[in-house]
């Protein structure tokens, strides 16, 4: 796409997050006034072992430009090892978007609660991810 | 291992010593109609017979599996079936669908197979049994196995309890894999001895095949490709009700959630401006990819099933199998591997997340 | 009556919280016209104690008195009369939580007085005006800060307070961090003579130095010298041996702590003696109390100390004042409710508060409403209000005046906030679960700019409409509260504990897996105040034996808990024991143990608390070579006052006796600095090592790094400083409990990073943790810490029933299939399947068939991740709040 193009286009991105991490860094970076940029809509989830794959799959066939999802470091999960049996299927989804060349649109992280710098830093890196990729092709199909 | 050799003809007697013996209660085994081929359950031993020429048939019809999926009797089911339907009953298993004490799982060895039209329309020239060279040998008459079939790393898997292997001629090997397939045979006083069936050889032969097969396939690659490859799809779900490892009792895509009518279409209408109707195709099939993408055994029932001819042999397995591949999870390999979303590493896949 | 609590601080907040959850009458005086105390005055500390501000404003049972000071006391325990700027107060005990001072006579070879030296609070502004201006500015000129030099021990260790302030070293390193998560190209110099941090901290510390490439620089007091443009350090590189200078353009003073100027009169008032340093005097074994009986101390009244340390006492003097009060109030939450019927229509109501300005000012609120009315079964959105209390009133109205049925609220946070609101809902008649939260504060007007953040707020408001359309009443069930406690170790911790909890008047199992009372205490000689350990222990161990609330069993230990709090199970099994008990809260106190370490051996090679014992006899020796920090396991709090306690009093029975002392760090925090001092002054030789030192042959081998060379003494005696290692049971306590561990040590709950307000609370709610289990500490700070898991205990046994959690997994039992997979995913096995037989349609006669049929089962120990309903394909489990259904709407309405 034209240079033009891509300045016009604001990536719509939808994140899952888990309340004890993630969440937690996003108030912090709230508390500590680290700007990021307005593309990201945040749902809350009580642990990332919440992620239903679905829910990726879902977020870009109806047009999200980005999906990510956030959850505690391995190691630390606030429910014990929910986010390992949350990384295996993160992984399954992965792998099956990569095959339609959506892996690139879809981001797994680990932040921590006290990663408050790190949460903004992410958000931005991502939005500017997302916005090199250009829009979904799926935004505003009838599908 | 454990095993004896035998003939051909001597797979009756021992199927039905399984009955007689009262090794197993009841057995599921290919049955022959005319030039078609089934399955039947069978429990007086006397109708047997009629599976002589149906063992080895190159046909498949349904995924042996999907007959027993849901099978919580006590009472002991032999199944016999070609490598891909007893893994998926392994997989069943592993999903409590079946249970492990109450299945004695025969695998016959499998060179590809037609479907069952095929199958019929061409009984003449295929016969009851094919190998590698007859197959190439039709390919050239326009007569082809199935693309799932060509694509199959697994046609001669050693899974199961027991293995029934095709030697040269009218040569075969019986052998026991699981000491509840050993016990089986000794109870039907078999001589058994070690035997390997050093046929590592043949089965690379056979995968190597199959990669360049799969490889020769057009590739899904784009969501624009998936579109267009499912843009005939009516969402029947057929290919779900014959898939031996999609297991629910109701599908999430019959629940309202995922078979949106009504005032639920109109929301979902409003929120989008417009949907396609019948919607949801993507969703559907890359939810189901998903859902099946440990278990899936390639056996290719869900291509078999569309009403619709969309191919999809080069969705499922060809994804699946990428996704057994990061987990390095063989289904229906060992009962007793955990399914690889119940279990993980504390390190691991870090290459699959960014 | 009451109990009165004289400070508005954390520490005065968080007893007059427990107290009044407790059903407590509370009077909380306050002499400045907010709470908070100097937290308030620390941007991330604000932030974390507002929701207990807004709790404490709001509780029945609280009645708070701003602007107010304690003029006179009179009576006594268990009848105090208060006058209170004017008004009277009666109360059954008094708590003093008057807080601390900083050190304000800072000395001008630090250059204070120039602009751009400030104190660690000026900084703490500076660093809350930075989040407004995103750069960090030089007082002087305005212009980016670009390095920064820490001066550590600024007006503490020094003559005009000798002791150590204890928090400096802590508070500069979360400075530090903060500075460098925001800003990593500053540059960052810590001066300091110790570091002396413990556990998490100093995980901090190694970080800071690691990851973040901050200079911490060991040297003696710093000349600070302003020059034009910078401020030139002055400083002894220790390593070097010489004088070095280091330009910075801004120097931050980590000033120390003083006893609060208003303890002074309350000591006059109150007949409370203080001690030499102007602190609340207290004894190591009685931590909290003072020399008047009913009247308690905690937090910084009584030393310079952290937060987690103060609000633990805070707790633990609220248990102690608990035990002479009566409980005369209702406890919140513990009424009947009634909740409405919500019917199919759905009344949306809209609440977006301004947050007293926070939200206001970058949103655009009356623009938010316009577009969020427009949304489909809104019926009322309110932009109007502008503080906590406004938009609760205006909730409870809208659910009472206007039949909302579903109400969403967009403000604060719901980490902290979620349950003041939706205790607000509940109260006003609905279901908590029909509210949802809208973090506009932290997530939108915070982070966006102002024409962004409108825009966000709209879309925010969207998603959780949308959501808030699906979300279900759920129905709360209660189950009684079993007034009854399980502690698990006997040491100081466990013991006190008990007894905590027995004389607020409940039962209690003590159960200890060895074959006697007392645990690490056992092995120490004299305690550091000169009592004997053993004396100590005895008191403890008969008050446990003589208490008839309290059943101890030896030689035992607790299996299958099952259960959640309030009403938990398990299985005691031990010598000739294997007894079900049942209980609603529970104490661990595993303690810790010591380990010898490798590479010194030798007849004349003991430990430091064997030395002690040997104290209490004759020491033939004139040569000690004392060794610290050597081993794996982590020092001890303890560690270094042992050392110099011992050091001294061996000095003392021989005072030409030769004392090495060979350390890394020196961590002798508080009042014990004293300690260090007096071992200098009587000539105990400190050499500090990098390296760990030798003993072979007789010899130990030492590089000093002052001396710039190897040192070897011949010592009598080597006395090694034990590292420390958790209980061996803590592994298998943590699967149990379900609470996870830090370096083997329990770990507390948390609410927010690197801040500690409930340093006895666990992710597991109803099981507290103390002492040594924690992270391995002096006696005062197991006995304040295991009274404060005794008072947490207390708060959860006061109530008469609880809630089952209402955020956790349902099998809708028609659609599972029995798959079991929801088994092996459940992180803490709360999930069984459950065969049932089926009848089989059979067709002729031949065999009767059956089936089995399996359906997963939810069990009581669910916490609610939803590891089961994102696994399962059908949806036949869901995670109640988190359903597919209402995640799919707010999904559907984020795009």
């Amino acid at each position: 796409m034209g240079e033009e193009a891509k300045e016009e286009f604001e990536p719509k991105i939808v994140g899952f997050t888990c309340n004890w991490c993630t969440y937690a860094a996003a108030d912090l970076a709230g508390t500590s006034r680290k700007k990021y940029p307005p593309n990201s809509r945040i749902i809350r989830l009580m642990c990332s072992a919440r992620l239903d794959p679905m829910f990726v799959l879902k977020a870009l066939l109806n047009g999200a430009d980005g999906v990510f999802f956030s959850g505690c470091h391995p190691g630390e999960c606030h429910y014990i090892k929910g986010n390992f049996y949350a990384r295996r299927r993160i992984a399954a989804i992965r792998t099956i978007l990569k095959q339609f060349g959506l892996d690139d649109r879809f981001k797994s992280y680990w932040i921590s609660a006290s990663e408050g710098e790190k949460f903004a830093n992410t958000m931005k890196s991502l939005t500017e991810e997302v916005r090199e990729l250009g829009p979904n092709p799926m935004r505003g199909k009838i599908i | 291992m454990k095993g004896a050799e035998l003939k051909h003809g001597d797979l009756e007697g021992l199927l039905k010593g399984l009955l007689e013996k009262g090794v197993v209660d009841c057995l599921i085994l290919p049955h022959r109609t005319g030039k078609s081929v089934s399955y039947m359950l069978v429990k007086d031993a006397d109708k047997i017979e009629s599976s002589a020429s149906a063992l080895f048939a190159p046909s498949f019809s349904v995924n042996a599996a999907n007959l027993v999926k849901g099978w919580t009797i006590k009472e002991k089911v032999g199944i016999v079936a070609k490598s891909c339907e007893i893994r998926a009953a392994v997989e069943l298993i592993k999903l409590k669908q079946l249970d492990n004490e109450s299945v004695l799982l025969i695998t016959t060895d499998c060179s590809g197979a037609y479907t069952n039209q095929v199958y019929t329309e061409h009984y003449a020239e295929i016969g009851d049994l094919v190998d590698s060279a007859k197959i190439k040998e039709l390919e050239g008459k326009g007569i082809t196995i199935r693309e799932s079939c060509s694509i199959c790393e697994n046609r001669l898997a050693d899974v199961g309890d027991i293995i029934i292997a095709r030697g040269a001629g009218d040569d075969l090997v019986v052998a026991g894999l699981t000491e509840k397939g050993e016990g089986a045979l000794t109870a039907l006083e078999l001589s058994l001895e070690d035997k390997d069936l050093e046929r590592a050889a043949e089965k690379e032969k056979i995968a190597a095949e199959a990669k360049a097969k799969l490889a020769s396939l057009p590739e899904l690659n784009s969501l624009d490709a998936l579109e267009e490859f499912l843009q005939d799809c009516i969402v029947c779900k057929n290919c779900r009700d014959m898939c031996p490892v999609c297991y629910c009792k109701e599908c999430f895509f019959d629940q309202p959630l995922g078979d949106p009518i009504g005032g639920d279409l109109l929301n979902l209408a409003e929120l989008r401006g417009a949907i396609g109707l019948p919607t949801g195709q993507l969703f559907y099939h890359l939810t189901r990819v998903y859902h099946v993408s440990t278990t899936c055994v390639g056996c290719g029932a869900c291509e078999d099933a569309c009403p619709k001819d969309i191919p999809l042999t080069r969705f499922y397995p060809v994804i699946t199998q990428k996704v057994q591949e990061i987990f390095k999870y063989e289904p229906g390999k060992d009962v007793d591997e955990p399914l690889p979303f119940t279990a993980y590493e504390e390190e691991e896949l870090e290459e699959c997340l960014r | 009556m009451g109990i009165a609590i004289i400070g508005g601080g954390v520490a005065g907040i968080t007893a007059a919280l427990d107290l009044a959850n407790s059903g407590y009458k509370v009077y909380l005086v306050e002499k400045n016209a907010e709470l908070g105390g100097k937290m308030a005055e620390l941007a991330e500390c604000k932030v974390g104690l507002s929701p207990r501000v807004v709790e404490i404003e709001n509780h029945p049972n609280i009645d708070l008195m701003l602007s107010s000071e304690l003029e006179s006391l009179s009576g006594s325990a268990g009848n105090f009369t208060l006058k209170v700027s004017g008004t009277t107060v009666e109360a059954e005990s008094v708590i003093l939580a008057p807080g601390y001072d900083v050190f304000d006579n800072i000395a001008k070879s630090y250059g204070f007085g120039s602009p751009d030296v400030v104190t660690s609070l000026d900084f703490e502004g500076m660093l809350r005006a930075s989040t407004m201006s995103g750069e960090l500015l030089r007082p002087s000129d305005n212009k980016p800060v670009k390095k920064i030099g820490f001066i550590k021990c600024v007006g503490s260790r020094c003559q005009e307070n000798e002791i150590c302030s204890t928090a400096c070293c802590a508070y500069t390193a979360k400075e530090v961090w903060v500075v460098k998560e925001r800003y990593p190209d500053i540059d960052v110099s810590v001066f300091y003579m110790d570091i002396r941090v413990f556990g998490k901290d100093e995980e901090l510390v190694a970080e800071l130095k690691d990851k973040y490439g901050v200079k911490y620089i060991r040297s003696r007091v710093p000349e600070v010298i302003p020059e034009r443009g910078s401020l030139k350090v002055k400083y002894e590189d220790l390593k070097k041996g010489v004088i070095a200078n280091l330009d910075f353009d801004l120097i931050v003073l980590a000033v120390g702590l003083l006893p609060s100027k208003t303890l002074g009169r309350l000591s006059e008032i109150t007949g409370v003696k203080t001690d030499k340093y102007g602190y609340v005097e207290t004894s190591i074994t009685s931590p909290l109390e003072t020399n008047m009986p009913g009247v308690f101390a905690c937090g910084t009244a009584t030393a310079p100390m952290k937060v987690r340390e103060s609000v633990a006492q805070a707790s633990g003097a609220a248990l102690k004042a608990a035990i002479l009060s009566q409980r005369t109030e209702p406890i919140p939450g513990q009424e009947e409710r009634k909740y409405i019927e919500v019917g199919d229509e759905q009344k949306i109501g809209v609440f977006i508060c301004g947050c007293e300005g926070e939200v206001a000012d970058s949103v655009d609120i009356p623009a938010v409403v316009e577009q969020v009315k427009q949304l489909r079964d809104v019926v009322l959105v309110n932009g109007d209000t502008n503080t906590t209390k406004e938009v609760l009133e205006a909730i409870e109205g809208g659910i009472v005046d206007q039949g909302l049925n579903k109400i969403v609220f967009a403000g604060y946070t719901p980490r902290e906030y979620e349950n003041i609101f939706k205790d607000a809902v509940a109260k006003a008649g609905l279901n908590p679960y029909l509210l949802e939260f809208v973090n506009l504060r932290e997530q939108c007007a915070w982070v966006h700019d102002k024409a962004e953040a409108t825009v966000v707020a709209a879309g925010m408001l969207r998603m959780a409409v949308g959501r808030a359309r699906y979300l279900e009443a759920i129905p709360i069930e209660q189950y009684p509260v079993i007034p009854k406690a399980l502690v698990i170790g006997g040491g100081v911790s466990g013991m006190n504990a008990a007894l905590g909890i027995a004389d607020a008047g409940y039962d209690i199992c003590l159960v200890e897996k060895g074959p006697e009372l007392g645990g690490g205490l056992r092995e120490t000689g004299e305690l550091q105040s000169g009592e004997k350990a053993s004396d100590v222990l005895k008191e403890l161990a008969d008050k446990v034996a003589s208490n008839k609330r309290i059943t101890v069993y030896k030689n035992a230990k607790e299996e299958n808990v099952s259960g959640r709090a309030g009403s938990f199970k398990a299985n005691i099994v031990g010598d000739g024991v294997n007894e079900e008990i049942e209980f609603g809260a529970c104490v661990i106190a595993t303690g810790a143990k010591d380990v010898v370490p490798e590479g010194y051996s030798g007849k004349e090679v003991i430990t430091q608390a064997e030395f002690g014992k040997m104290l209490g006899g004759t020491v033939s020796a004139n040569t000690i070579a004392m060794i610290q920090d050597v081993g794996e396991g982590v020092a001890a709090k303890y560690s270094s006052i042992e050392l110099v306690a011992n050091a001294l009093k061996a000095k003392e029975k021989n005072p030409n006796l030769n004392i090495f002392v060979l350390y890394q760090d020196i961590k002798t925090y508080g009042k014990w600095e004293a300690l260090y001092k007096e071992a200098r002054e009587k000539g105990v030789i400190f050499l500090r090592y990098e390296n760990a030192p030798k003993y072979e042959g007789g010899i130990v081998t030492v590089f000093d790094v002052i001396l710039n060379d190897d040192v070897q003494i011949k010592p009598d005696l080597v006395v090694l400083s034990t590292p420390t290692v958790p209980a061996e049971d803590n592994e298998r306590l943590s699967k149990m409990f379900k609470i996870p561990l830090r370096n083997g040590f329990f770990m507390e709950a948390q609410e927010r990073p690197k801040m500690v307000l409930t340093p006895v609370d666990t992710v597991n709610e109803g099981v507290f943790i103390c002492g040594s289990a924690v992270y391995p500490a002096m006696i005062d700070e197991c006995m304040a810490m295991s009274t404060a898991a005794a008072s947490r205990a207390c708060v959860l046994l006061a109530k008469n029933f609880m809630e089952t959690p209402a955020v956790s997994s349902v099998v809708d039992e028609q659609i599972c299939v029995g798959c079991g997979v929801c088994v092996d995913v459940c992180p803490v096995e709360a999930i069984e399947l459950t065969e049932e037989l089926i009848p089989v349609v059979t067709f002729g006669v031949a065999t009767v068939i059956s089936g089995m049929k399996k359906v997963a089962k939810v069990g009581d120990g669910c916490i609610g991740c939803g590891s089961c309903a994102s696994y399962c394909p059908s949806g036949a489990m869901s995670l109640k709040h988190f359903r597919d259904r209402q995640l799919y709407a707010q999904l559907d309405y984020a795009l």
